[in-house]
């Protein structure tokens, strides 16, 4: 915990004590950590400092989502109110949470920018796009596409019901791993960074015990990519030309596409920084901001979802962050 | 921001999906926030949270009470002391400076702030700087170094028990000790070393840098003095092969014409406080005499470094090695007792060995060792992992001021390498080059040879002639009367009898000089006793041994090609 020390305004004391809890106050958020991963714990203790200087929940959630903002992270409003109320509780202080909080401005998707982007390659199809891939995706299967993805002896969930712990762990390499479903109702999911395979109390759901939490994660290695807003092509034309380690593509079984991004952090909060800093441009493009976690489970390939296939497109288990388009060369040119 | 990320953000910008204001701010705020001293925050506070974040990154480091980073110029890594006015930049890669503002409904906001060049003085000279990691020096190889009794290989990164930052990776392999030793052995075998005891010193400097960077060597460690009878003989680029094998250069120090020794003085400080591992002094003509060197190699704590423009640095001294060359080491006492004296002959017409590490002619053995150097250096630490498992043994040779040095080299060299003792004719060498009269000695009876008169005697009026000829200064003939020969006999008339005193011969070096009385007729025919000398050579010539076989598979030798003499 900093240590704050006495306001040397205040010592002069021709200031109000008003201000003066203010600015201690003001210094006590400023010393806190703001960082990917840091922000509840930093918000929490916050608000309690708040309500033991007796200062009032607008201001105190004013400061804090102020700050959030300027470092460029991302906040719940509900989630603050309930913070402010329950540490206003918590210090014997008056809850006066505010009523409303002003939610700070997010990148937003720009269509313009999307057709502009794709408009420099125009043509992006699936079919060429598996022309593309240094692996021949046409003759992959779900449990190939783990090997080529993962490490061996890495676990990785898979999910047949969404919510859910999983009804599946496939260990990479090892050949007692069970069968991989063909497919469900809703489709096949995977978590996309390999887990322990354990249950761990999650702190941030009352403990519940999870083994799709981040307690379970073993190495922060992807990130997924998918748009709900981009019409196919144009995103896939924006795919191809963004400078990311692009290690496979694949449809949903639906209109969406996913695209799976290799990060190699080496922990959550430098997974998280990663993000942060990619958010910005990606969103704008019509990437989900909300499929940007690190415990996201995305589509398997080559697997059924009801009647569709959600269908492998492209597979570079060594992407080097060079642009699809800039490789230059087809696997298969006819 | 990794490197894909930077990417991402420089690609956006390029096609405009976000505008260059919004990528820095999105690289900006990767960074820690720091809020710059002034109303409730004091300047303690922030420069503990500033020195907290920059820690870890291992750039910034502290040196006898200074901030200083790692810098790269000319291919050369180095420390160098930061300056208020490029801490204000240099600060901002690794934070972002905040500062209180008010809004105008009383809110307290932080923006953004470039720090001064004051504030930065502050942060400077704030006691929190030694949150940041001591440093002592560099090395651009990995460091063998013994933990809890056994080796221990510190591959890379700061290594806060020795304070050295490694700043290259270099794979290192188990080579097998015999394979070790005849690839080292193999490195020296083209050159002319006067005694097997020089050829066992070279060998020990080569092995000496890995031992003390260590700190299996506790104590001092002598100057590589290397000394050859001619110019181009390759004792300066023995010495840079050393540290080549280190993955390293050597830092030269020469003496600049317009100044005295106020100049080596300097670039000896410079140097130092660049924290370069192999400091050269290359070919120092006449005596050679640097106070502060003297110093330097027995100091038991820190020694005052000074550059130029810069204040005094205390370095670590057991973090550098010494190298000396010249064609004629002429030296003090005090500097000759604490050298390792390594003589060479030049090999006059011999074509070097071709070394062709990948089958490709590059050049001589400096190039092969630079290009096979995971390899050489693995041979280096498989002779140190040797030694550490025969219980780390010593001789009782004590022939040497640094005798722990000596005692450690000269097992080594015996018992492993199978080479000559350490020493052997080691003091008499430093007793040579501690004595003006006896370098002078030999530097003239290295002339003779050259033109094949030894064993003639001659007067001292023809060996004047002969100094004329090959540039061989007399001590005590002032400068500008040194083409007198009237001065220049009675110089040498009277550095002889300091020589010979009532004695007829006198032994210097590999020479024997005798002297002869002979009546000899003047210009008016009457006949007057004058002095000879005649220089004998006392111990033959020690000629290199032919070529090792070869137990390098690495690494290939290419037919002798006359490529021309790579030193």
């Amino acid at each position: 915990m900093p240590i704050i020390k006495p306001s040397r305004e205040f010592e002069g004391s021709d200031v109000s004590s008003d201000a003066s809890s203010l600015g201690c106050y003001a210094e006590y958020v400023a010393a806190l950590n703001w960082g990917p991963g840091e922000r509840d714990q930093s918000a929490w203790n916050a608000f309690l400092r708040a309500g033991s200087l007796g200062i009032d929940g607008e201001t105190a959630a004013k400061i804090v989502t102020d700050y959030i903002h300027t470092v460029g992270g991302t906040f719940s409003p509900a989630k603050i109110r309930s913070q402010i109320r329950r540490a206003y509780e918590h210090v014997g202080s008056k809850n006066d949470a505010p009523g409303f909080i002003c939610k700070a401005p997010k990148t937003e998707f720009s269509a313009d920018k999307l057709k502009s982007m794709a408009a420099k390659v125009p043509g992006v199809h699936p079919e060429l796009l598996q022309a593309l891939s240094p692996v021949a995706t046409d003759a992959v299967s779900s449990a190939q596409f783990l090997e080529h993805l993962y490490k061996p002896g890495e676990k990785v969930v898979v999910f047949v019901h969404y919510e859910s712990q999983g009804q599946l762990l496939y260990e990479v390499g090892a050949p007692t791993s069970p069968t991989l479903p063909e497919g469900g109702p809703c489709g096949v999911w995977f978590l996309v960074n390999p887990v322990d395979g354990q249950f761990h109390p999650n702190p941030r759901q009352a403990d519940k015990q999870s083994r799709r939490s981040e307690e379970s994660v073993t190495s922060w290695r992807y990130l997924v990519l998918e748009s709900d807003v981009a019409e196919t092509n144009e995103w896939l034309s924006c795919l191809v030309q963004l400078p990311l380690k692009i290690a496979a593509i694949y449809t949903s079984g639906g209109k969406s596409i996913h695209a799976l991004v290799r990060i190699d952090a080496v922990s959550k909060k430098q997974w998280d920084h990663e993000r942060d800093a990619m958010k910005h441009i990606v969103v704008t493009l019509g990437a989900d901001a909300n499929a940007m976690t690190a415990v996201r489970l995305s589509r398997l390939p080559a697997t059924r979802r009801g009647e569709a296939t959600q269908h492998l497109l492209y597979l570079d288990p060594d992407p080097d962050g060079t642009p699809i388009i800039s490789k230059g060369t087809t696997r298969n040119p006819s | 921001m990794s490197d894909q990320t930077e990417a991402l953000t420089n690609f956006a910008v390029k096609v405009g999906i976000i505008d260059p204001e919004t990528a820095e701010q999105i690289k900006a705020n990767q960074k820690p926030p720091v809020i710059v001293p002034g109303g409730v925050t004091s300047i303690s506070e922030s420069a503990e949270k500033l020195y907290r974040e920059i820690a870890p990154s291992e750039q910034l480091f502290l040196r006898d009470g200074n901030v200083c980073q790692l810098i790269e110029s000319d291919g050369v890594r180095k420390l160098e002391l930061l300056k208020p006015a490029a801490a204000c930049s240099r600060f901002e890669d690794f934070v972002r400076f905040l500062k209180p503002a008010k809004t105008k409904d009383g809110t307290t906001l932080f923006v953004p702030e470039v720090i001064s060049k004051e504030t930065a003085e502050k942060y400077l000279t704030a006691g929190a700087k030694s949150l940041l990691p001591p440093i002592e020096g560099l090395l651009r190889c990995p460091l063998i170094t013994e933990r809890h009794g056994k080796i221990h290989i510190v591959s890379e990164g700061y290594d806060p028990t020795t304070k050295l930052l490694i700043t290259e990776t270099v794979k290192i392999t188990d080579v097998p000790l015999v394979e070790a030793v005849e690839t080292l052995k193999r490195l020296f075998q083209d050159f002319h070393f006067q005694t097997p005891g020089d050829g066992s010193r070279a060998i020990a400097s080569l092995l000496t840098p890995a031992l003390k960077f260590g700190g299996f060597i506790k104590g001092p460690i002598p100057a590589d003095a290397a000394e050859a009878d001619q110019s181009q003989a390759g004792k300066g680029y023995r010495q840079q092969m050393t540290a080549a094998a280190y993955n390293d250069t050597c830092a030269v120090v020469t003496k600049p014409e317009t100044s005295g020794v106020g100049g080596l003085e300097e670039g000896f400080g410079t140097a130092l406080i660049e924290g370069r591992p192999f400091i050269q002094f290359d070919n120092i003509r006449g005596k050679f005499s640097l106070q502060g060197l003297e110093s330097f190699m027995t100091a038991t704590g820190t020694f005052p470094a000074r550059a130029a423009y810069s204040k005094i640095i205390q370095v670590d001294p057991s973090k550098f090695t010494i190298m000396i060359s010249s064609n004629g080491y002429q030296t003090t006492v005090d500097l000759a007792n604490r050298s390792s004296i390594i003589r060479i002959y030049k090999r006059t017409g011999y074509t070097f060995k071709a070394w062709a590490p990948r089958g490709e002619y590059r050049g001589g053995i400096r190039e092969f060792i630079q290009d096979a150097q995971p390899f050489i250096l693995s041979c280096v630490f498989a002779v140190v992992r040797e030694w550490h498992q025969r219980g780390k043994p010593r001789t009782n040779d004590n022939r040497h001021d640094f005798r722990e040095w000596c005692q450690i080299l000269d097992w080594i060299t015996q018992n492993i390498f199978k080479a000559a003792p350490l020493m052997d004719g080691h003091e008499a060498a430093q007793e040579r080059v501690a004595n003006p009269d006896h370098t002078f000695l030999r530097s003239l009876a290295l002339a003779l040879s050259k033109h094949y008169k030894l064993g003639v005697p001659y007067r001292p009026n023809e060996l004047f002639e002969v100094c004329e000829e090959d540039g061989v200064y007399i001590p005590g003939v002032p400068k500008d009367k040194m083409h007198e020969e009237k001065d220049a006999n009675t110089a040498l008339g009277k550095l002889m009898k300091r020589v010979f005193g009532d004695t007829q011969s006198a032994e210097v070096d590999v020479y024997t000089i005798t002297r002869s009385k002979e009546k000899v007729e003047g210009n008016s025919h009457h006949t007057y006793p004058a002095f000879f000398y005649t220089f004998n050579l006392t111990t033959p010539p020690h000629e290199p041994q032919g070529e090792h076989s070869s137990a390098v598979s690495s690494c290939k030798k290419a037919d002798e090609v006359d490529k021309g003499d790579p030193l």
